[in-house]
C-alpha cells in the first residue's frame, strides 16, 4: 500500500509540475492545464457560494468531494502535489528519534484550526468577499511556482518566504500544512464524516506500543480512536501495526470510530460569524475609483470577476509580454493578488487571448482572438501626458506610439503643427488619441521612449467589461 | 593536536581551508557582481560588408501570382542564388518579422518567399539562420507570421534574440555612429540577406530595405524615431548585404507598419531582388504610390551614394514575368 500510495503521489506531482510547464506560450496546445485547480472541491465550493455558478471544469472537484465520503481524504493522501511537496519535506526533517517522531504524529487539538479557516472563508465566499484562492493549496502551489517561474515578479520572494515558511514547519509538524491550515483538507474532511467505514482498533491484541502513530500523516489518533475526517486514508496504521490490530471495517459500531471533526456549535458560528464581519469590514467592491485597476482582456464586470478569481497566477504565468502582475492595492482589498496589467512590464499582445484559455475558474472569459479584436475588448484608454510628450512639449517629432498602435485605424494618430524653432520652419506632429478606436493594449505606453514614466498612459477608464463603462457619449 | 605549533598536516590542511574559502568567495564574486553599476566603455565594432564583389548596382523584378517561381525568376535574373552564396556559406537571413500577427495582414514578410529563399541557400549547401528582433515578443512574432514553419521545413532554424547576443556596433555617419545590435549572429554570418516587406509607414512614409535594418538593433531604440530620416540612412550605411529580396507579394498600403486589418493590404504579387538599397527602395516607393524622391531618408541615402533612385544608371536592370 505504501509503494502505491508512493507510487500515485510521484505520479500527480509529476502531473502538475507537467502542467505547469506547458502553461506557455507556444507549449499550451489545448492541454487542460489547470486540470489540479479544477479537482480542488474548495475552489468549486468557494465559487458557487460567491457567483452562484462555477466553470464547467470544476465537475472534477466536486465529483472528488462526492467520492470522500465513500474514500475518505483519499485527495489529501494520494492526490495532492502540495501535499506532497509536504510530505517530502516531512520525511527529510523528521527526528532520528523514535519516540520524537511518534509524539509528533499524535493528534492534536489545534487542528481544528482548519475547520474554522474553512467556515470563515466560505460565509466570507458568501457575502461576497471571495478569498478562497488565497488558502487554497492547489492555489498556494501554483502561485508559488509562477513565482519562481517568472523572476523579478512582484513580491515573488514574500510567496517564496512563505513557502519556505511552511515547508520548515513540517520538521515541527510533519504535513503541518495539511493537519492545522488547509481549508480543502477541512472541506474534505467534514464530508468523510459521512463515511460508511473506518479504521478500528482491536482492544483485545493491542499492546498499546505506539507503534500505528509512526507514520500516521494525518495525526488521526489510531492508537486510541481513530478520527476519520482527519485520516488520509494512508493504511501506514494497518501495516505498522505488529500486532495487527489495526483493520478496516465497514459500518463500524459507533465507539470504534471518530466521526466528528471536533468543532463545537459554538466554535462553527464564532468563525461564521468571523468570516461574514470579516467580509463587512474589508469587502471593497467600488466599480470606479480604480485607475490602476487594468484586468486582462476577457476579465468579467469587476464584481463578477472577484467572485471567481482564484489568485492562482496561471495568467500571469501564461502571460508572454509578462504584462500581467499580482495587484496590491490597484484592486482594493478584495482584490488581492488578482491580476492587473503593468504596462511599464509589458503590454496586452493584440493577436493574444491565452489570459483566458487557462483561466480555470471564468473569470477571465475564453475568447477568440476573432472575438477579442472585432467586439472590441477594450482593457482601457490610452491617455497623453502632453507635458512630457515629446512633439507636444520638447520640439521633436517622435510618434513612436502611434507606430506600435496594433489596431486598424490606428487609434493613434497626429496633428501637423508648424512652428519656429531657433528661427527655423519645422512642422511637428503631436500625438492624439482616438477613444473610439483605442483597446487599453498599452503598448503605446510600453514603447514610450520617455522613461520612468511615460507620456502616454492607461487607466481602466472606458474599459468594455462595465456596463456603461466608457465616459463618452456614444 | 597540540595548543602550541601546528603540525605539517594541519598547517596543509588549514591553507586548504583558507585557499578553498577564499577561491569560493572569488567564484561567488564573480558571479554576482553586478556588472550593470558602471557603463562598459565597450568599444563599437565595425560589422564587415557582405556584398559579393561584382555584383553592385543590380535590380531585377520579377512578377507573378506563383511567389515562389517569382523569387526564383528574380534571382535567375541576377544570375542565380549561386552567384551570392556559396557551399558551407554561413547565411544570415533578416526578413521582417516584427510583429505577432498573421502573414496575410501584410506586417511580416511572407512565408512563402522566405521559404523559397531559405531553400535556395540550404540546396546550394549553406548553413542557414533566420533572425530578427521584433517589436512583440520574438517566439510569438515567428510562430503566428508563419515564418518559423516556413524556415523549418525548409532545412534552416530561426536564431531568436537574445540579450547575450547583442553588443555595440558602429552604424552610420548622419546621427547614431554607434548603437546595440544582434553583434553575435553579424559576425557569424558570412553572407547576408535581407527579406523586407513593401508597406506603409506612419514615420517617413515607407518602410522597405533599409528600415527593415532596425530589426538587427536593440537597445533604446525607441528614441530613433526622434530623427527617422537620418536613422534609416545610416542604417544604409550599416548593412552592405549580400543580396535583398523585396517582397511585394502582397502590399501594406495603410495603417503602417502594423497594419491590423485585411483591407490594409491589397495584393502586389511582384519580387524585386538586388543589391542597390536605393534602387530596391526607390521601386517600393513607387509601388506604394510614392514618388522615390518625396522620400526623405532615400534622398538622404542616395546623397551618401549608397545607390541609384534613377534606375537608368543601374548596371542591371531587368523586369519579367514569372510564370
Amino acid at each position: 500500500m505504501r509503494a502505491l500510495r508512493r507510487f500515485y503521489q510521484v505520479f500527480f506531482l509529476a502531473l502538475f509540475i507537467a502542467a505547469f510547464a506547458l502553461t506557455a506560450q507556444g507549449r499550451l496546445k489545448g492541454y487542460p492545464v489547470t486540470v489540479f485547480l479544477d479537482s480542488s472541491a474548495l475552489n468549486a465550493v468557494g465559487t458557487l457560494l460567491s457567483a452562484r455558478s462555477i466553470a464547467y471544469t470544476m465537475w472534477i472537484g466536486l465529483l472528488i468531494l462526492a467520492l470522500t465520503p465513500f474514500l475518505g481524504r483519499f485527495f489529501c493522501g494520494w492526490i495532492c502535489p502540495l501535499g506532497t511537496l509536504f510530505h517530502l519535506a516531512s520525511s527529510l526533517l523528521r527526528p532520528r528519534k523514535m519516540a520524537a517522531r511518534i509524539r509528533q504524529n499524535l493528534h492534536s487539538p489545534t487542528q481544528l484550526a482548519k475547520y474554522l479557516i474553512l467556515i470563515a472563508l466560505l460565509t466570507a465566499a458568501a457575502f461576497g468577499f471571495m478569498q478562497v484562492g488565497l488558502f487554497d493549496p492547489i492555489a498556494l502551489l501554483t502561485r508559488t511556482a509562477t513565482a519562481l517561474a517568472s523572476p523579478g515578479m512582484r513580491a515573488g520572494w514574500l510567496l517564496i518566504g512563505v513557502f519556505a515558511v511552511l515547508l520548515l514547519l513540517n520538521a515541527w509538524r510533519p504535513r503541518f500544512w495539511c493537519r492545522y491550515v488547509c481549508p480543502l483538507g477541512a472541506l474534505l474532511g467534514a464530508t468523510s464524516k459521512l463515511m460508511p467505514g473506518g479504521i478500528v482498533r482491536n482492544q483485545e491484541t493491542c499492546t498499546n506500543c505506539g507503534l500505528c502513530n509512526r507514520d500516521c500523516i494525518g495525526a488521526c489518533s489510531p492508537d486510541t480512536c481513530t478520527r476519520m475526517p482527519e485520516c488520509f486514508v494512508c493504511w501506514n496504521c494497518i501495516e505498522d501495526c505488529p500486532e495487527k490490530a489495526l483493520s478496516w471495517k465497514w459500518l463500524p459500531e459507533r465507539q470504534q470510530v471518530d466521526m466528528q471533526t471536533g468543532l463545537s456549535r459554538r466554535a462553527f458560528l464564532g468563525a461564521a460569524t468571523g468570516g461574514v464581519a470579516t467580509a463587512a469590514a474589508l469587502h471593497t467592491q467600488a466599480v470606479e475609483g480604480y485607475p490602476a485597476r487594468i484586468r486582462p482582456p476577457g476579465a468579467l464586470a469587476e464584481p463578477d470577476f472577484l467572485d471567481r478569481c482564484l489568485k492562482c497566477g496561471e495568467c500571469m504565468k501564461v502571460c508572454p509580454t509578462g504584462v500581467l502582475r499580482p495587484a496590491m492595492s490597484e484592486a482594493g482589498v478584495s482584490g488581492l493578488w488578482t491580476p492587473v496589467m503593468d504596462m511599464e512590464r509589458g503590454y496586452c499582445e493584440y493577436n493574444c487571448t491565452l489570459c483566458g484559455q487557462v483561466c480555470p475558474s471564468g473569470a477571465i472569459q475564453r475568447l477568440t482572438i476573432e472575438e477579442k479584436i472585432e467586439r472590441p475588448v477594450k482593457t482601457g484608454t490610452a491617455f497623453v501626458d502632453r507635458s512630457r510628450c515629446l512633439p507636444w512639449s520638447f520640439d521633436r517629432n517622435c510618434l513612436v506610439c502611434e507606430e506600435v498602435c496594433p489596431v486598424s485605424p490606428k487609434a493613434i494618430h497626429t496633428d501637423t503643427v508648424a512652428v519656429e524653432i531657433d528661427g527655423k520652419q519645422t512642422v511637428l506632429n503631436p500625438p492624439r488619441v482616438n477613444p473610439e478606436h483605442c483597446i487599453g493594449c498599452g503598448i503605446c505606453q510600453h514603447e514610450c521612449p520617455v522613461n520612468d514614466l511615460a507620456a502616454i498612459r492607461i487607466t481602466a477608464a472606458g474599459e468594455s467589461r462595465a456596463p456603461g463603462g466608457s465616459f463618452f457619449l456614444r | 593536536m597540540s595548543a602550541g605549533k601546528p603540525n605539517r598536516r594541519e598547517f596543509i590542511k588549514r591553507m586548504s581551508a583558507a585557499a578553498g574559502v577564499a577561491a569560493g568567495s572569488g567564484v561567488l564574486a564573480a558571479t554576482f557582481h553586478n556588472r550593470n553599476l558602471v557603463p562598459t566603455g565597450e568599444e563599437a565594432q565595425a560589422i564587415p560588408s557582405y556584398a559579393v564583389p561584382g555584383t553592385e548596382g543590380m535590380l531585377a523584378v520579377a512578377e507573378g501570382t506563383d511567389h515562389a517561381l517569382a523569387v526564383r525568376a528574380a534571382l535567375e535574373e541576377l544570375g542565380g542564388m549561386q552567384r551570392f552564396v556559396k557551399a558551407y556559406d554561413r547565411v544570415l537571413i533578416k526578413a521582417n518579422c516584427a510583429f505577432d500577427r498573421p502573414h496575410h495582414f501584410g506586417a511580416t514578410s511572407s512565408p512563402t518567399v522566405t521559404g523559397e529563399i531559405v531553400r535556395q541557400c540550404v540546396g546550394l549547401g549553406a548553413q542557414v539562420r533566420v533572425t530578427d528582433n521584433p517589436i512583440n515578443d520574438p517566439e510569438g512574432c515567428f510562430v503566428k507570421s508563419g515564418i518559423m514553419e516556413a524556415v523549418q521545413s525548409a532545412g534552416a532554424e530561426v536564431w531568436l534574440p537574445s540579450p547575450a547576443l547583442f553588443g555595440r556596433v558602429k552604424v552610420g555617419t548622419l546621427r547614431i555612429p554607434e548603437w546595440e545590435a544582434l553583434y553575435r549572429p553579424l559576425i557569424w554570418a558570412d553572407k547576408l540577406i535581407g527579406i523586407p516587406t513593401v508597406k506603409t509607414h506612419n514615420l517617413c512614409g515607407v518602410s522597405l530595405t533599409m528600415k527593415n535594418w532596425y530589426g538587427l538593433l536593440g537597445g533604446g531604440r525607441n528614441r530613433l524615431h526622434q530623427a527617422i530620416d537620418d536613422v534609416i540612412a545610416d542604417l544604409g550605411q550599416f548593412i552592405r548585404p549580400t543580396l535583398v529580396v523585396l517582397d511585394g507579394s502582397r502590399l501594406l498600403v495603410a495603417n503602417g507598419p502594423t497594419g491590423g486589418s485585411p483591407s490594409d493590404v491589397r495584393p502586389g504579387h511582384v519580387v524585386a531582388a538586388g543589391t542597390d538599397q536605393v534602387a530596391l527602395d526607390s521601386f517600393g516607393a513607387e509601388l506604394l504610390g510614392f514618388t522615390p524622391t518625396d522620400i526623405a531618408y532615400i534622398v538622404k541615402a542616395a546623397q551618401l551614394g549608397l545607390g541609384e533612385i534613377d534606375r537608368g544608371n543601374l548596371r542591371l536592370f531587368r523586369k519579367v514575368r514569372a510564370a
